[in-house]
């Protein structure tokens, strides 16, 4: 009789979002596979059916309070697609600059609140401890470094919106608030220090890599396509651009498609095991379709960087091989990155429209239909919305950035459980890497399931019956 | 001379978009301020896992009541928590996700699993692991007793900030048209 | 008739004088004392529904709606005691149970909306009641906004203006309970409505997000605007704007409550057109279709002018020109051998007519018969329609059509004599009817001028002279053009027939001082020849705000001021001059000035 055995890692903490990981043993004890159970569902596409478009750029933020700006801004584009003209430069300025502003919140949160614990304190570490309130306890200095770096992406949120979380903003035709001049020099007084703490975290992750080199390079190291936008020079874009997806070798197999035509490389699959659809590239099917999105992704598929303090350490990323494939680099990658938002969002506050009160146009719908692409820092997010005459929404669809990576995910935490999980030692610490594969996707699950969802704090080892055969607790000794 | 105790808390989000914590990890600096005051045991935001619940002085629960297994994780830190509190529009009165209370359940899944112009190979997910979804999104109230209500979406930090020091001083907080938003 | 009786009531420890009639809130609000409200608005008439008005008066147990109820004279009020205050609190929480109140999503959340506030000063944090979640819809068929029903309270105040304002009763409540609904028609949409004459009386009106104009929603919170107060000139009633601008752009406009022409009311040019339809602007100067600096075009129509000889130069003006400018025009008008300000046919006559009936509205309201001849009030003046529909249904005022385009008032008409007939049963018809009326308005327009015009007022005055009883009829001239009062009394010479003006004498320079006409001028090439003749001018110069086939025929065309950008006065069919006030800083620049510094 078989005796095949389930270990649930319930919930999986640390990420956004609600999610249960299954590892599934075999006969013999090892891993055989995991699966990524996504495990709550809201339903954003189907009750936005009905409403006025213009308010979409209010609703769909509700999908995420860690990235509601990304939805902010491909709703408003996907909106602006339906208005069918183009808006003023400076609104397009203002609504860049928010999006460096959030991406550099977003990407100081993933590596300072959620991802740092680990490395920081270390994997084994007490699980009391091995987060950010432990963090701040043991090592207040770099603690404080990360909150301050964040509160600098929240602050250039608030300037150009008017608040930090789910901010109304943007509205189809445009921007509802112009940036002062007063804003526009305290934010530019306070980016120096926002960059040197970008610099700092970066040094810190590069001498953890040259210390645990072997444990890095192998960590959930898979082969798979990657899909990012890019400027029309190839350089890494992630508020415009269009569309580029090469191989595992970085050879490019599409490029510079347009975000509206999405319909036309990307379908989703559903699967009973997860409220999370699975998107994959269609000419190569599912599941061997298989790409992956976000900060790995995106400088794995560019060419260069356009700001000279993160194209240099895109050089030194890339002196390990054009193309990083260990999930571990999404790490590396979000720091990267958070350096380019930093830069480009200079750029931005010293372009002298940036102040303009031109922000708007008014206008009456076009078009019958929509669609927003924007590189959220977690990766790809479409908006793609249907009108009738009057704007009244008919149909909805939301592709959103940690969709893309479901079967990555899925891969990822099939890779580290077959390397660290023995089912005759079960330590929490191994359990913890599978869930820190998770997390180097930094997944926002409230985004992907356009939900959210809890379950009981239990660890269990369970046969094919459901009977539990052990129990792993993780209480205070 | 005994230290005084720190109160406990112990944080859970349910049908929400997790904007609530973010906003209370808007606290900033305060959180450093926070943590000489009180332990939080366990929360989304950090990594402990309990075998079982363990008992905290003040529970925080964003979001609203979506699913089975949320239902079943509000009533059992309702029952550990001597204060429980409600924090944002979800939590208090349904908000955004309750907009599909509007809708017919199926209608719903079928939108999202099996119609979208996307989905080529599609289902309506059911697995025992993944829990079954409630006929409608309710808030808290309708399920659990609740000490506190915060409002907002979110409530901004220094809302959190007031509610947080009020109840550490042992008082109830008193919202007025001063101090809190919907919005 | 005597003076209303003076009364004295008590409120809240206060002694507070009124006149009997006076509703509590009325004399409660005139002394600052405030009661909290949500289905009352001063206009319109009281419905006391929502029960947040409620008050306690001594000597019985019952709770009163304040707003409609008449305050006693030595009679003792308590507007805020605990009992009130649950129960406000109470009514706020049955109202957000029953229907589905998502704030964050609202256009008119963070501020501007009279629920939310009221339940802020509550100190609503949550409620005790659980939600129904009723499956509403949401109507954004209409050009200019939406209704969501979601946020509807039922207060009925779009109901009321709608009727008191507007007059055609789009709006209604049907079904019963919980499944009350504010419709449209007869359950149909904003878009598909044969009644709806989009004025935005009901979206104004609204305390909450359920009415929501689509240009405003999103894109500013009216709490944080600033507001200025001008006037309309898309017609010549002159009806008072109230516009709220943020950040150079305008967010919202209503209308004034406080103007003495309209009283709040405005039509959907006032309303929406002047600011929520999108308008190509002329932002910089044109020479042959090619953008020019501003020194460049002068230095060029400098040129251009001085090679004209005298008795070839010509300008035209548009009736929309304020009255200062017209003077401006005056000054300057021996640098042309002829200047003309455009009127519409038959409006000359109109404009040397010696009446100018004042108070208009106010006597309008009190007529009990309006005879219209030649005018077209619904579509050209929306408000004058409004009055003479609410007068009718409120009042039973009777209605005489003569030669007026077909129109819903037409419904309410007792004689409606599209084509003229001299037919002695039809004015025997008209003279027995005018002997029953007492107060009597005659609104006539530039078609009355004409010849079977000017007959059919003969016979009318004719029938009225024989009225011993009712006062003699007041007569009111209604022009079809903004200014062409103003413009004809600044001494400008009215022009009729544009192409016959030009025409006339050969032309090498002509200025057409469009102005801000919405569509940019491009109704002067609709008339007959027009284009043709202008073809043939060697410099034709068009100063407009927006651009169109005019601007793009042009020699020269300049930047003109839009409404909203102007300063001056123009003249109202009343005679009233009214200030038109810059709201946003000018794009463009004074036609008169132009040529001032031009011809300096």
């Amino acid at each position: 009789m078989t005796d095949n055995k389930t270990i649930l890692i319930n919930p999986v903490t640390r990420i956004e979002g609600h999610a249960k990981i299954s590892i599934h043993l075999d006969d013999a004890g090892e891993v055989r596979d995991a699966q990524f159970h996504v495990v709550e569902f809201r339903g954003f596409e189907k009750f936005c059916e009905g409403r006025y478009f213009a308010e979409m750029c209010q609703i769909t933020p509700r999908t995420c309070g860690i990235c509601p700006v990304s939805h902010l801004l491909a709703s408003a584009k996907a909106c602006d697609a339906i208005l069918g003209v183009p808006i003023p430069k400076a609104a397009k300025l203002l609504r860049e600059l928010m999006h460096m502003g959030q991406v550099s919140q977003s990407h100081a949160l993933s590596f300072f609140h959620l991802s740092a614990p680990d490395m920081l304190l270390g994997f084994d570490s007490d699980p009391l401890q091995r987060n950010v309130m432990g963090l701040i306890a043991q090592q207040p200095a770099i603690a404080v470094k990360g909150i301050r770096l964040r509160k600098f992406g929240q602050e250039i949120i608030k300037a150009t919106g008017g608040r930090k979380i789910h901010a109304d903003f943007p509205v189809p035709g445009g921007v509802n608030k112009a940036l002062t001049v007063a804003e526009r020099d305290t934010l530019l007084q306070g980016l120096p220090e926002a960059i040197e703490y970008a610099q700092f975290a970066l040094k810190l992750l590069k001498d953890y890599h040259a210390q645990h080199r072997e444990e890095v390079e192998s960590f959930a190291n898979f082969e798979s396509m990657y899909l990012g936008l890019v400027q029309p020079d190839g350089a890494l874009e992630l508020y415009d651009g269009a569309l580029r997806l090469c191989d595992k070798a970085g050879n490019i197999v599409e490029d510079q498609m347009a975000g509206a035509k999405y319909l036309d490389y990307v379908a989703e699959c559903s699967e009973d095991f997860s409220y999370m659809k699975f998107p994959y590239y269609k000419k190569m099917g599912y599941p061997g379709g298989m790409y992956r999105v976000g900060p790995l992704a995106r400088l794995n598929v560019c060419s260069h960087i356009a700001t000279p303090l993160a194209n240099a350490e895109l050089q030194v990323w890339r002196a390990h091989g054009r193309v990083q494939s260990s999930t571990f680099y999404y790490h590396w990658a979000r720091l990267i990155e958070t350096l380019y938002a930093l830069e480009r969002a200079g750029q931005l506050l010293n372009d002298p429209d940036i102040t303009s009160t031109d922000i708007m146009v008014n206008a009456a719908p076009k078009n019958r239909e929509g669609v927003g692409v924007i590189e959220a820092p977690r990766g790809v997010l479409i908006h793609h919305y249907w009108v009738d005459a009057g704007g009244r929404i008919e149909k909805v669809n939301l592709i959103v950035a940690t969709g893309h990576n479901n079967l990555a995910m899925n891969q990822a935490v099939t890779s580290v459980a077959k390397k660290y999980v023995k089912a005759n030692r079960l330590q929490e610490g191994m359990l913890n890497r599978v869930e820190a594969a998770i997390r180097c996707y930094d997944p926002c699950l409230s985004c992907a399931t356009h939900a959210v969802g809890k379950m009981p704090m239990v660890i269990e080892l369970k046969n094919v019956a459901g009977e539990v055969v052990d129990r792993v607790s993780r209480s205070p000794a | 001379m005994s230290a005084k105790r720190k109160v406990t808390i112990g944080t859970i989000w349910l049908s929400g978009c997790s904007g609530c914590h973010m906003s209370f990890l808007d606290l900033d600096e305060r959180l450093v301020e926070l943590a000489q005051h009180a332990d939080i045991l366990f929360s989304p935001i950090m990594d402990i896992k309990f075998a079982d619940m363990p008992e905290v002085d003040v529970g925080i629960v964003e979001g609203c009541v979506n699913n089975e297994d949320q239902e079943h994780e509000l009533k059992k830190l309702r029952s550990k928590c001597k204060i429980l509190i409600a924090l944002g529009d979800c939590a208090v009165m349904g908000n955004v996700p309750a907009m599909r209370n509007q809708f017919k359940l199926e209608d719903c899944l079928q939108r999202a699993y099996v119609e979208t112009e996307g989905t080529v190979i599609g289902e309506v997910p059911e697995h025992p692991v993944v829990p079954k979804l409630l006929p409608k999104a309710r808030p808290l109230q309708e399920v659990v007793k609740v000490d506190v209500s915060v409002p907002g979406c979110p409530p901004d930090a220094d809302t959190i900030w007031y509610a947080l020091t009020e109840l550490l001083a042992g008082r109830t907080p008193k919202w007025d048209e001063r101090n809190f938003k919907y919005d | 008739m005597t003076a209303p009786k003076k009364i004295t009531v008590t409120i809240d420890g206060q002694q507070c004088e009124g006149t009997a009639g006076q509703t509590i809130l009325d004399i409660a609000s005139a002394h600052q004392i405030y009661i909290p409200t949500l289905c009352y608005l001063k206009h319109l008439s009281p419905w006391g529904g929502c029960r947040m008005c409620i008050v306690e008066v001594s000597g019985s147990n019952r709770l009163v709606p304040s707003c409609a109820t008449p305050a006693a004279d030595g009679s003792t009020v308590t507007t805020n005691s605990g009992r009130l205050q649950g129960l406000r609190k109470a009514t706020l929480e049955l109202l957000f149970s029953e229907r589905n109140h998502v704030c964050p999503i609202c256009p008119m959340n963070k501020g501007d909306c009279d629920l939310q506030n009221q339940a802020y000063r509550s100190g609503l944090d949550h409620i005790e009641l659980p939600y129904l979640y009723p499956a509403l819809p949401m109507d954004v068929s209409g050009r200019y906004f939406g209704i969501d029903h979601n946020r509807c309270i039922l207060c009925t105040r779009c109901v009321r203006a709608c009727e008191d304002m507007e007059g055609v009763h789009t709006l209604d409540v049907a079904y019963r309970g919980q499944r009350n609904l504010v419709i449209v028609d007869l359950n149909t949409t904003f878009g598909e409505s044969t009644t709806c004459t989009s004025c935005g009386a009901c979206v104004a009106s609204c305390p909450t997000g359920a009415l929501f104009d689509k240009s405003q929603a999103f894109r500013g919170k009216l709490n944080s605007c600033q507001t200025v107060k001008t006037t309309c000139t898309e017609c010549p009633v002159g009806c008072g704007l109230l516009v709220f601008t943020k950040e150079d752009r305008i967010v919202e406009v209503f209308g004034d409550l406080e103007s003495p022409v309209s009283h709040g009311h405005l039509c959907r040019k006032g309303r929406y057109e002047t600011w929520a339809e999108p308008k190509p602007r002329l932002t910089q100067p044109l020479i042959k279709g090619q953008p020019a600096t501003w020194e460049a075009a002068l230095q060029y129509l400098r040129a251009a002018y001085a090679k004209a000889p005298h008795w070839q130069t010509g300008l035209l003006v548009s009736p929309r020109v304020t009255n200062e400018t017209a003077a401006a025009l005056v000054k300057l008008a021996d640098k042309f051998e002829r200047v003309g300000v455009r009127v519409a046919p038959n409006e000359a006559a109109l404009c040397v007519q010696p009446e100018r009936a004042e108070e208009s509205l106010k006597r309008m309201e009190n007529a009990d018969a309006f005879i219209l001849v030649g005018v077209d009030l619904p579509r050209h003046q929306g408000v004058l329609a409004a009055k003479v529909r609410t007068t009718v249904r409120k009042h039973g005022a009777k209605l005489l059509i003569f030669g007026c385009p077909p129109s819903d008032l037409d419904h309410y008409a007792a004689v409606t004599g599209h084509a003229v007939s001299l037919e002695r049963a039809f004015w025997k018809k008209v003279s027995d009817l005018l002997l029953t009326v007492r107060h009597p308005v005659l609104l006539y327009g530039p078609e009355a001028m004409s010849p079977v015009g000017t007959t059919v007022l003969e016979k009318l005055i004719k029938a009225f002279e024989l009225n011993q009883v009712g006062q003699p009829p007041v007569l009111v001239p209604v022009p079809t053009s903004t200014n062409s009062f103003g413009a004809v009394a600044a001494g400008l010479e009215p022009v009729e027939d544009v192409a016959d003006w030009i025409a006339d004498k050969p032309l090498t320079f002509l200025p057409i001082l469009v102005g801000d006409e919405p569509d940019g001028g491009a109704r002067w090439l609709r008339d007959r020849q027009v284009k043709s003749l202008l073809e043939q001018i060697e410099c034709v110069v068009v100063q407009a705000a927006y651009r169109s086939p005019l601007t793009d025929l042009a020699t020269v065309a300049l930047p003109a001021p839009a409404w909203n950008e102007k300063a001056g006065t123009v003249t109202n069919f009343e005679g009233r001059e009214l200030p038109v006030r810059p709201v946003l800083p000018a794009r463009g620049r004074d036609e008169a000035q132009v040529w001032e510094e031009l011809l300096a």
